[in-house]
């Protein structure tokens, strides 16, 4: 498996980690009596540890890499398939985001309560991050 | 390019192996991308834009045409 698909690996994992960490938390009650504030100053700390994560994984990815390739870790290079893979992925992430944006205020405009749009707000990128890690994924293994 | 059956057929592994057993990171340090790509356009999973068909073609010192070829309907 190439650096790149390491790192989309790596993003997914970070995604089902955090949101499954969310979803506990809610569960056990954690967002039931919280207000707007709790509920964002929680999403945003949820979207620190995702960036931590993965750059934590990524680094140690790459020295694992470089211990197996006997090459020290280095950052590999986009060439244009490369390229073409992460515009194939960003696409489909965008779509993504911009359909469940759209969706949410949809639900927003039908009366779901105010507090769903800090969660639409967090989920919509998340999910398009997702997206992107999987279409890339997929693409590195059919072309 | 990643759309239904590739239709473009290639001869880079026999092109490989005439010149002596050249390897897959050998041919993509010549040609300028990643090995993974090679892999890719050698298994037929990926078409290389026509600059990158070229320097394949010139890694071999042979024309574009012996080492890939249309497979397409007419």
């Amino acid at each position: 498996m190439s650096q790149k698909e390491w790192e989309a690996v790596i993003q997914l994992v970070g995604l089902v980690l955090i949101v499954g960490w969310l979803m506990y938390d809610g569960l056990v009650g954690g967002f039931t009596e919280a207000g707007f504030a709790a509920v964002a100053t929680r999403l945003v700390w949820a979207i620190v540890a995702m960036v931590v994560f993965n750059v934590v994984a990524m680094v140690l990815v790459m020295i694992g890499i470089g211990i197996v390739t006997r090459t020290g870790p280095t950052d590999e290079e986009a060439d244009e398939r490369d390229t073409s893979i992460g515009s194939r992925a960003m696409r489909n992430s965008g779509a993504v985001t911009a359909s469940l944006a759209a969706l949410s205020l949809l639900a927003l405009a039908f009366g779901a309560p105010p507090i769903f749009a800090v969660y639409a707000l967090f989920a919509a990128p998340v999910l398009g991050g997702a997206t992107d890690a999987v279409s890339r994924l997929v693409y590195y293994r059919i072309g | 390019m990643g759309k239904g059956k590739a239709q473009i057929s290639n001869t880079i592994r026999t092109l490989r192996f005439h010149s002596g057993e050249m390897t897959q990171a050998e041919l993509a340090e010549k040609v300028g991308v990643t090995r993974q790509t090679v892999v890719a356009i050698e298994q037929g999973r990926y078409s290389p834009s026509l600059e990158v068909a070229f320097r394949i073609a010139r890694a071999f010192d042979v024309p574009l045409e012996q080492v890939f070829r249309y497979e397409g309907d007419r």
